[in-house]
């Protein structure tokens, strides 16, 4: 089971030198996740124990293990907003597929697990969707 | 909590989740919805309907205000519950209608609610959505009875 190695520093300017390839593809993982409108953020879960330590920091919501093939499985745990969640996780699946190709770690991408959470509370002010009104009787 | 599974899609599969809600397997990963994630749609979509003053028992409302008040509570869960299947939810309310309401037609706009938000948000298919009026709410009811005895 060969590993692929990590792409170089030239390669991905925007990642840290010396990370394995389980810790840079968690952190595309989650950046793609993010970056997408309908996703509110990361659940780390009870006990803080989906996350991924990357050195002195860690990335919540996503953990990333081994799978066979030399790949990684990611599994994102997210909280949502209210859209519809399976084109959601799509497109998370395209973007993360995108990052990862640009970094020269396709090969090493395996499947991606997205798991909605939760959701997210309204922004104070916001009153949601049209409310359905009541017609008169 | 609970976890099944749902199949949707053209050559796509089922798998078991671990902890809980819907699942959607496809070739590049699963995709799962927590049941917390469907009981929370159920609870808005019916808090958005006109009418509908407050979800939940009167015991769940005491608690709830509690722990809302510390910060562990979710007003948006209180006085819902689901279940969750491999492609179909049941969902149960508790609710509190303003009085003069029509129960009946509150209810079907709920009951319509309800269904558009988890099916469309979820793809979920809804079976049922039970409602349960245990409360009329009165302008007035949230109104101190004395009045203060200090300017």
């Amino acid at each position: 089971m060969a590993t692929p190695p990590a792409p170089s520093a030239a390669q991905s300017p925007e990642l840290a030198v010396g990370e394995s390839t389980r810790v840079l593809i968690a952190r595309l993982a989650l950046d793609a996740a993010l970056a997408l409108d309908g996703v509110a953020g990361p659940e780390a879960g009870p006990g803080r124990v989906w996350t991924t330590p990357a050195g002195s920091e860690r990335l919540d919501g996503v953990v990333v293990t081994a799978v066979p093939g030399g790949r990684y499985g990611v599994t994102l745990h997210l909280v949502c907003e209210l859209v519809p969640l399976h084109p959601l996780a799509d497109r998370i699946r395209e973007r993360l597929a995108r990052a990862v190709t640009a970094t020269g770690l396709e090969e090493a991408l395996g499947p991606v697990d997205i798991a909605f959470e939760d959701v997210a509370p309204e922004p104070a002010g916001s009153g949601g969707p049209e409310p359905a009104e009541a017609s008169a009787p | 909590m609970e976890r099944a599974t749902t199949e949707q899609g053209q050559g796509r599969g089922t798998q078991g989740g671990s902890a809980g809600g819907a699942s959607l397997q496809s070739s590049r990963g699963s995709t799962t919805i927590a049941d917390a994630v469907v009981t929370k749609i159920a609870g808005i979509a019916a808090r958005e309907v006109s009418g509908v003053h407050n979800l939940g028992g009167g015991a769940s409302r005491a608690v709830g205000a509690v722990t809302q008040r510390v910060g562990i509570g979710d007003e948006r869960s209180q006085g819902v519950s689901v279940e969750v299947g491999e492609r179909e939810a049941a969902v149960d309310l508790k609710l509190v209608i303003d009085y003069g309401e029509s129960i009946p037609q509150v209810s079907e706009q709920i009951r319509d609610n309800v269904v558009k938000r988890i099916e469309g948000i979820t793809g979920l298919s809804v079976t049922e959505v039970n409602l349960t009026v245990n409360d009329l709410y009165f302008p007035g009811d949230d109104e101190p009875d004395e009045e203060p005895r200090v300017s």
